[in-house]
């Protein structure tokens, strides 16, 4: 049907099934950039988190290490008198520390002259080594001043690696009687608390001065400054490191790696965090490359281009459905309509047909009455004027019988169009008897041809009656069957010229059958009009039938006649050849 | 061929008035007779009347009324033969029937009114048909008078007359 229509509605359906998928790319888009931020904090937070978890743990770690001592000193003061210390008896509590810890590197004695006088593991220990006269004493006199426990360092060691120096005053009863001094092996109690604890990313730990204590990549920039080391190209390392100087929390990215020529670059997320150590303070960063969150973000991204182009799909599929949906239900809609419009039409031509059969039924029947009304009016219009004419004295006497002739054959015709006229009537409203009785067929054609011999004689048409059946007799309405046999020549002798010839032939359907031909070689009857020329209201033309006289009624009686009497009439004919009428009568 | 026959005989009779019919006919080479023929038409002064109608028997009574009256009196079948015989014998006034096979009445009177040559006869439309629309159609189309049949025939008579009389003034 409408094919554009169809085609308007596919439109409209795929550009909502794009405008759907654009809108979820776009939602998708957005979200992922959400997404991404949200990661990033988290992962901020979480690096931040984590930075700060392992500097309190190492804060607390490290502080058990002076605690260790200070208990060590408390419990040998408490008991202890002025006059009986004895500093030996730390050396053996020594051996247990540095045994169990094994983070120290060394624990000495340092007498009040300033002079290293015990101390465990001996070959760490420059027994009789005196600190001022190496200049070494500013740590010592300041515990000794403040009575507090106290930290220097990270320093290299004689012996190598990095140190961290506890100085623990020891007081007798406000007595100074020296210190002790743990040296802790920084680095590597660093490092075995961070492997102790198995921790994702790189760390290192600087002091307050930017001085690399621990790094666990680099370990030969142990004791380097930090802020010295910096490359230009780790851009925003600088800030991160200046605000670990300020011993703030926070995290920060840098430029890790740059290549100028391929114009790449590797970026790294810094979480630092002040570990408060005794006097000193230092900062633990916690470093991760900053890829990580990209690719953690990229998995989200491929999940949600997952998401999207299943959903796309989804959304296309269900499109396409809809779209086959509404071809498939369109097509029925069509054939539906269709289907309708076809029965409307032809119902619409059934009417008009009706109404085109009404109206010639209509016309008609006004011709018939028009027709019978001049019938029936010319015969009276002749009677008249010739009894006015015999009326008059001066009608000569030759003429007065030319006129009574003219009467009497004009009552004749009247006479015969009545009676047309009610047999018509009787075979309309079904009122015609049959008066059935025995029939010789010969006599029957007999007399029929006796009938119309006069009219044949006037226009020298010769009949010939071939009688092809045993059947003499038939059980029958002898009247109304002359009336078939007369009206069927009389129709025939009209419309054959002159010298022309009638055939009649009567011959067996079956045992109680007979069929009757009446064949003329006259002008037949034109194609177009030989279905209705046995219609009641019918007559061939109206010129005709004033041409060849009658009323028009004759083969319509005979139909009537030969249904009546239940057999059946029709007629076959070919324009200027002839016609053949032919009708079958029961024979009982 | 009739009109040129009679132009032949009166062109004769005019060079030489003693001329007899049989002389006549002996000059054209054709029968006596039908010089005697010729002559008669030439010498009928009575009114002619064309009588038009198919029914035979209405023709024949109308015909046989009005030469009782002293018209001569002519008859065509259907409206084809009524225009020949018009042409061929110019009558006087025409008597003419509505239903007619070949050419009804209201062609018939259509083509005589509107011919230069024979627009001037007088028509009285003849019709077994009453209606008042079929004599309206009738007067418009040029016909002069209207009788429906069955007709008085004194009435047909005095019309006849009458428009006769019209015409001649």
């Amino acid at each position: 049907m409408d094919s554009k229509k169809t085609s308007w509605n596919y439109l409209i359906i795929a550009v909502l099934a794009m405008l759907l998928i654009a809108s979820i790319i776009s939602y998708g888009i957005d979200t992922n950039r959400e997404v991404k931020e949200v990661v990033e904090d988290q992962y901020r937070e979480r690096q931040l988190l984590l930075s700060k978890h392992i500097s309190l743990g190492l804060e607390k770690y490290l502080n058990e290490k002076i605690f260790l001592l200070e208990i060590v000193v408390n419990h040998k003061v408490k008991d202890s008198h002025p006059s009986s210390f004895d500093y030996n008896s730390f050396l053996s509590d020594f051996e247990t520390i540095y045994e169990y810890s094994e983070d120290y590197y060394a624990l000495q004695f340092v007498d009040v002259d300033g002079t290293i006088v015990i101390g465990y593991p001996e070959k760490n220990t420059p027994i009789g080594y005196n600190l001022y006269d190496f200049n070494q004493s500013w740590a010592f006199e300041h515990v000794k001043e403040s009575k507090d426990t106290y930290i220097t360092g990270p320093r290299e060691l004689q012996e190598g690696g990095i140190g961290t120096f506890v100085w623990v005053p020891v007081y007798v009863d406000d007595q100074f009687k020296g210190t002790i001094v743990g040296i802790i092996k920084i680095y590597d109690t660093t490092e075995k608390f961070l492997n102790d604890h198995d921790i994702a990313g790189d760390i290192y730990l600087i002091d307050s001065n930017g001085n690399i204590i621990y790094d666990s990549i680099y370990r030969d920039r142990v004791g380097l400054n930090y802020i010295e080391i910096v490359d230009d190209d780790n851009f925003g390392l600088r800030d991160i490191l200046e605000d670990q100087l300020k011993g703030l929390d926070g995290t920060g990215i840098y430029i890790s790696y740059f290549d100028s020529e391929t114009n790449t670059y590797e970026s790294k997320i810094v979480s630092y965090s002040t570990v408060n150590w005794g006097n000193h303070k230092w900062s633990l960063a916690v470093k991760n490359s900053y890829t990580d969150v990209d690719s953690l973000v990229g998995s989200v991204y491929e999940k949600q281009a997952d998401f999207v182009v299943f959903t796309g799909s989804i959304i296309l599929l269900i499109g396409l459905i809809v779209v086959l949906i509404l071809s498939r239900w369109n097509h029925e809609l069509e054939a539906e309509i269709t289907k309708k419009t076809t029965a409307l039409q032809k119902s619409n031509q059934e009417l008009k047909d009706a109404n085109e059969r009404l109206k010639n039924l209509d016309k008609a029947k006004t011709d018939f009455i028009s027709i019978v009304s001049h019938e029936l009016r010319t015969p009276l219009a002749a009677i008249r004027t010739s009894s006015e004419l015999l009326k008059d004295n001066a009608c000569p006497s030759h003429i007065q019988n030319e006129m009574l002739e003219l009467i009497i054959r004009n009552v004749d015709r009247q006479t015969r169009m009545v009676t047309d006229l009610l047999d018509v009537s009787r075979l309309d409203s079904d009122g015609m008897r049959f008066n059935k009785g025995k029939i010789s067929i010969n006599e029957l054609i007999d007399l029929s041809v006796s009938e119309v011999s006069l009219l044949a004689k006037d226009k020298d048409i010769s009949i010939d009656i071939n009688i092809e059946t045993n059947k003499k007799e038939i059980v029958s309405d002898k009247d109304r069957l002359t009336q078939v046999f007369v009206n069927l020549l009389t129709n025939a002798i009209k419309f054959t010229p002159i010298k022309g010839h009638i055939d009649i032939q009567v011959m067996s359907v079956n045992d109680t059958c007979i069929k009757v031909n009446i064949i003329d070689n006259g002008i037949g009857i034109p194609k177009d009009k030989i279905d209705t020329i046995f219609e009641k209201f019918y007559q061939v033309d109206h010129t005709s039938t004033r041409k060849v006289g009658g009323t028009g009624l004759g083969l319509s009686i005979a139909r009537g006649i030969i249904e009546g009497l239940g057999g059946e009439i029709w007629v076959e004919s070919e324009e200027k050849k002839g016609s053949k009428f032919t009708f079958t009568i029961p024979t009982s | 061929m009739d009109k040129e026959l009679e132009t032949k005989i009166l062109n004769i009779m005019a060079q030489n008035p003693d001329s007899t019919s049989i002389s006549i006919s002996q000059e054209l080479e054709i029968p006596d007779s039908q010089v005697n023929q010729v002559l008669n038409k030439l010498s009928d002064t009575r009114e002619k009347i064309l009588i038009v109608d198919d029914e035979m028997d209405t023709l024949l009574t109308t015909k046989r009324a009005l030469e009782i009256d002293g018209y001569n009196v002519i008859e065509a079948n259907d409206g084809k033969k009524a225009l020949e015989i018009i042409r061929k014998e110019n009558p006087d006034i025409i008597l003419l029937d509505l239903m007619l096979p070949e050419m009804d009445g209201f062609d018939v009177c259509k083509k005589v009114k509107t011919d230069p040559l024979y627009g001037h006869i007088p028509i009285i439309m003849l019709t077994a048909k009453g209606e008042i629309k079929d004599k309206v159609d009738g007067i418009e189309i040029g016909a002069d008078d209207y009788v429906t049949k069955p007709f008085n025939l004194s009435e047909l008579k005095a019309r006849i007359k009458m428009i006769l009389r019209r015409a001649n003034v």
